[in-house]
């Protein structure tokens, strides 16, 4: 049992409230609960002793490497990889009970992988691109996800991904490399958490890949946009497809901010129409770079994406799926510019879009009696009059003024959201009535 | 729960792919080395400086064009201040009568913890034309065969061909041997000659030499004395 939760359950048993045999009942499911769950310390300290084992074997043979020959230095990069396959195909047939040694073999060969592909390549002085390598390391890694069934590996397959955008973002594109495998190296892996995520939802780190995947595909979209201005609008229709994601239920089944694909997406579409309210950002787009057609078709895949997410419906009557409909004054804003070529009015539209998500959190936050909702609302509200401080010659007072009733505006809604939480919580206190 | 046949049978093909693409791998590098044409990347002139203590080597500026048929386009303003401040050594090359007034920077890594051998870390920051010299494409760590610093820079001490000071360095011709197999580049070594003479320059050897008969006449003409 929980540290906080036994103490409780002392307070209320010295009160009277618990009695010994009830105490003795919790205790007995408590501890079964904990036997039959993940031992998550257990997998971590293994994965851990073996990462800096092998660490220091590595700094041991890097210490000693230029003295050894090239046939050594080969032989001890190719043996690498094939004592991390015989060793996970130990413990894929042999210890099929331990996870830990599971997420400790499968980590340990993938990294083989790439590692001796490296080492090859570094004892030969060869010439190469890296995103190459990366993708190459990826499709040989991805099979040990799946029959490992790893964790761990799910994760450094992950994490690969803002690396190889990161890549092809400074050298990959001029290159003249392509992004679209990266999309499908990412496709192939869906399958994995979509079944990880249905069977074992509660698991910590299922929810560690519902706050990697969006995070990833954060990453990865300005590999395919070609210019800035359609990027923008992009990143405003993926910020509602993440949002919307989160809404309907998909992977994840928590709802609020606690589900990592609504605060990332919340957060994404309210960054870009903060961009999208100041006219520099709009004077600095060239029409003709907005109107790249490949850069149109792939923010009207999302934007499609959107809108039947937000047609098909949340899950019960879920007001927030409302915010698809954000997504008509963001193109209008867009449209608006190339027809009248004039920043002033699409300025306006994000302004009022942004106001009209910070209100709407507000609301919903109201509504549902959620501290987080209220205060991202509030948030996003104070960031909006804020930085217009800042960036717009206001005078003085007005500014003082804006403070002023930005931050009245937080604590008077927290005030009230507490209040009504309180009463919500304890019916005889709302009622003024007596239990007993 | 025991694995299925079929996804032990998957696993065993797993691997066996894997070891195929790294031997696939190891195989290409060994052709370039093995088959591969080797060019000799004439890379100028260096002066080798030591700064305050031993542990920091400044190596630089290269004046003369890497190459005459090396055509470079920059892009990159050189060189960034994160640079000097984390690199322990480094190499600049510029360019003057091609036009380039930017410089292409190649950097000399050398690890903190070792003395006795230097790494080239050779990078390519701004564009270049992949037509002109596959130099571009070069990416990583070099060793530098049979050139030790420490041991050069002791010795040169020792004739009194260098004092340690910024003022003052001391001059290499820097080569790279480069080996190039159907479009794949390989650096097979990067070589500093002290011995090779430049225009106008005095040649350390020389120096060395002429310092040990001015030594050797002293000593005879104390002697005779």
């Amino acid at each position: 049992m929980k540290k906080e939760a036994r103490r409780a359950a002392e307070r209320w048993f010295d009160a009277g409230i618990l009695d010994a045999e009830t105490l003795q009942k919790i205790e007995q499911f408590e501890s079964e609960r904990n036997e039959s769950g993940p031992d998550y310390l257990r997998t971590v300290l293994t994965v851990a002793g073996g990462g800096m084992v092998a660490l220091g074997l590595v700094l041991l043979v890097a210490n000693n490497w230029s003295v050894l020959s090239t046939v050594a230095q080969v032989t001890l990069a190719v043996s690498l990889l094939v004592s991390a396959q015989v060793f996970a195909g130990y413990v894929l047939v042999r210890k099929t009970t331990s996870r830990a040694l599971r997420e400790l073999s499968a980590s340990a060969l993938f990294i083989a992988i790439g590692a001796s592909m490296v080492i090859i390549s570094g004892i030969y002085q060869m010439s190469g691109s890296v995103t190459g390598l990366i993708q190459v390391w990826a499709i040989l890694g991805l099979p040990v996800v799946y029959l490992m069934r790893s964790y761990v590996a799910s994760v450094l397959y992950l994490i690969m991904f803002p690396v190889l955008s990161y890549n092809l973002a400074i050298s990959g594109i001029t290159q003249g490399e392509s992004t679209w495998p990266m999309l499908v190296l990412l496709l192939l892996w869906l399958p994995y958490y979509w079944l990880m995520s249905q069977s074992k939802p509660w698991l910590g780190v299922t929810r560690l890949h519902h706050i990697l995947l969006p995070l990833v595909l954060l990453t990865i979209i300005p590999g395919f946009y070609t210019h800035g201005a359609g990027l923008l609008a992009g990143y405003a229709a993926l910020g509602l497809l993440l949002t919307l994601t989160g809404l309907s239920g998909f992977s994840d089944p928590r709802s609020g901010l606690k589900n990592a694909y609504i605060t990332t997406g919340l957060l994404t579409t309210a960054f870009v129409l903060w961009l999208l309210s100041m006219g520099y950002v709009w004077r600095d787009m060239n029409e003709q770079r907005l109107m790249h057609l490949p850069d149109l078709l792939r923010t009207g895949f999302l934007a499609a994406g959107v809108i039947w997410l937000g047609l098909r419906g949340g899950k019960g009557d879920d007001r927030m799926q409302r915010i698809w409909l954000l997504l008509i004054p963001i193109l209008a804003a867009f449209g608006l510019y190339l027809l009248l070529f004039d920043t002033f009015i699409p300025v306006i539209v994000s302004n009022l879009t942004l106001l009209a998500l910070a209100l709407m959190l507000v609301f919903e936050g109201n509504r549902r009696i959620s501290l987080g909702y209220l205060n991202l609302g509030l948030f996003f509200l104070s960031v909006q009059i804020l930085s217009r401080f800042f960036i717009d010659d206001w005078p003085l007072w007005v500014r003082g003024a804006g403070f002023v009733v930005v931050g009245l505006m937080f604590m008077l809604a927290n005030r009230k959201l507490l209040n009504t939480r309180k009463a919500v919580a304890n019916p005889k206190i709302r009622f003024g009535g007596d239990i007993s | 729960m025991k694995p299925s046949k079929t996804v032990v049978a998957l696993f065993a093909l797993v691997a066996l792919v894997q070891l195929a693409v790294v031997g696939w791998i190891l195989y290409a590098h060994h052709r370039v080395m093995s088959q591969g044409e080797l060019i000799r990347l004439d890379l100028g002139n260096m002066w080798i400086y030591d700064l305050s203590d031993d542990t920091e080597i400044f190596i630089g500026p290269i004046i003369t064009p890497i190459s005459k048929d090396a055509v470079f386009e920059y892009s990159d303003p050189f060189p960034p201040a994160e640079i000097y401040e984390s690199l322990p050594a480094w190499i600049v090359f510029e360019t003057n009568e091609e036009g380039f007034s930017e410089p292409e920077r190649w950097t000399l890594n050398r690890p903190r913890d070792r003395t006795d051998y230097l790494e080239v870390r050779l990078q390519n920051m701004g564009r270049a034309d992949p037509d002109k010299l596959g130099i571009n494409y070069l990416f990583g760590n070099y060793r530098l065969d049979n050139f030790t610093f420490s041991e050069e820079l002791t010795r040169l001490k020792e004739l009194g061909l260098y004092d340690g000071s910024l003022s003052r360095g001391v001059q290499y011709q820097a080569s790279a041997y480069i080996r190039i197999y159907k479009g794949r580049y390989a650096v097979e070594r990067i070589h500093f000659d002290v011995s090779r003479e430049e225009e106008g320059e005095q040649n350390p050897l020389q120096l060395k030499q002429e310092n040990e008969s001015q030594s050797e006449s002293a000593t005879s003409t104390g002697a005779a004395e």
